[in-house]
């Protein structure tokens, strides 16, 4: 028979996943390279390569994505999980073009328990 | 007034969201292993810095799902990305240049102590509201 834990344990464990999932709240932060995360969620950047071997990386300080691109005009977008109160910081090829520099919610993140 | 399902079910997603979060707690792992057990819930972070020898491919992949993360480079560049993993699931990698790192990430779930922790919060929750 399961117990009050088993129960509790696949409540968390469902809850929990939903929790951690992309919302639609986002900020936009393409003004700034670094900001800190408001709440637990993604950060999400997309840019344009301007000339080949253009590069992008973010980091929050425990993470980091990286890319370069092969020839002009290639895109690139990605995200990273961060945690509410890391750094985030961005930086980019000098010819790149930035589409987007966000900050997107997790389900759970903006919360207060 | 909000019933103790939804607070619950608040509570819950406000915690499995932050547990979810790459915490600070980390193992490097080395440069040459071809094959992973996560040994908790986590993210292996993976950077090559793929050398000039073009048109190379880098791919970490989780053996009893298949999912994973490919990436063709045809320049000399530098590449990082992660694989998120749960405890005990095997990955494979093929990295092929010596400079790679690879770095296995703990949730902050896990380094909390993962599920008990989290049990244990609802309970006291649950104490607050005369549940438990």
């Amino acid at each position: 028979m399961a117990s009050m834990k088993n129960y509790l344990e696949k409540a968390m464990l469902r809850l929990g996943s939903r929790g951690a999932m992309p919302d639609a709240q986002s900020i936009d932060y393409s003004g700034v390279t670094q900001f800190v995360a408001p709440c637990d969620g993604y950060v999400i950047c997309a840019v344009l390569a301007g000339q080949t071997g253009d590069w992008l990386t973010i980091t929050n300080g425990i993470q980091a994505v990286s890319y370069a691109m092969p020839r002009q005009n290639a895109g690139v977008e990605t995200f990273l999980p961060t945690k509410k109160g890391a750094t985030v910081s961005m930086a980019r090829g000098e010819t790149t073009t930035l589409s987007s520099f966000r900050f997107m919610k997790s389900v759970g993140g903006g919360l207060n328990p | 007034m909000p019933t103790l399902k939804a607070e619950f079910e608040r509570m819950a997603q406000v915690v499995g969201s932050r547990a979810g979060m790459p915490g600070d707690s980390s193992i490097s792992l080395a440069r040459d292993t071809s094959v992973f057990y996560a040994p908790s819930d986590g993210y292996l972070q993976i950077f090559s810095g793929f050398d000039s020898n073009d048109n190379q491919t880098m791919r970490a992949s989780i053996t009893n799902n298949g999912m994973g993360v490919t990436h063709w480079l045809p320049i000399a560049a530098s590449l990082a990305t992660y694989l998120p993993m749960k405890k005990g699931q095997e990955a494979r990698l093929s990295i092929p240049d010596a400079s790679a790192s690879l770095t296995f990430i703990k949730t902050i779930g896990t380094v909390l102590g993962g599920l008990k922790r989290l049990i244990q919060n609802a309970f006291c929750l649950g104490g607050r509201y005369g549940f438990a």
